[in-house]
């Protein structure tokens, strides 16, 4: 287990960034099906 | 640590097989043995580096992670319930790229102990049984949200291609 740490940071900045009314949730789980 | 820390993965992996591994049965903390490398520093006898912990307290911690693996029934209420770590909607994701072919899944508000970093690496490298050609995937657990620096507690990579 190494490496590969800092593959989220443009994802986490774009959730961090979701603070419009209403924030964007994405959540596409139940819809892969 | 005392503020959770963020737990995403990606899975390169085609639609069908991410479907059926989101509908398999969880795999069990237990099946590995290699825990210690997630390195890092965690509330045992006091703060202790992973490394120096006995024997005897590495086993109570991933029969710990699997008794909460055996909540789920399958991948997907495991990643659900990762997902519901978040403090606020819009700080959990999970989405599909059919063009890359990437599922990105996590939390930016997951946990802050041992036990629960254990059980989403478990979930995460699971994933590895179904991979095929150039499949991969990457988990990190990372501080994004607390204090002024970002560090990447742990992470780990999977693949390329089958187990």
């Amino acid at each position: 287990m190494s490496g590969a740490g800092g593959a989220f940071l443009g994802l986490a900045d774009e959730m961090m960034a979701q603070n419009p009314n209403p924030p964007a949730v994405i959540d596409e789980l139940d819809s892969l099906r | 640590m005392s503020e959770p820390l963020s737990a995403f993965f990606k899975l390169r992996i085609d639609r069908p097989k991410l479907v059926r591994w989101l509908d398999s049965p969880v795999r069990r903390a237990s099946q590995w043995t290699d825990w210690r490398d997630i390195g890092g520093q965690y509330h045992n006898v006091g703060v202790q580096e992973l490394r120096d912990f006995s024997d005897a307290d590495m086993a109570r911690t991933v029969a710990e992670s699997d008794a909460l693996l055996l909540r789920y029934k399958d991948n997907r209420a495991a990643v659900r319930e990762i997902m519901n770590s978040a403090e606020e909607p819009y700080l959990k994701h999970a989405s599909y790229r059919t063009d890359t072919q990437d599922f990105v899944a996590g939390s930016l508000t997951y946990a802050e102990n041992l036990v629960d970093y254990i059980a989403f690496y478990t979930v995460v490298r699971g994933a590895a049984a179904s991979f095929a050609g150039d499949d991969y995937g990457i988990a990190v657990i990372h501080n994004y949200q607390w204090g002024s620096t970002r560090d990447t507690s742990s992470a780990m990579r999977l693949g390329p291609g089958p187990l």
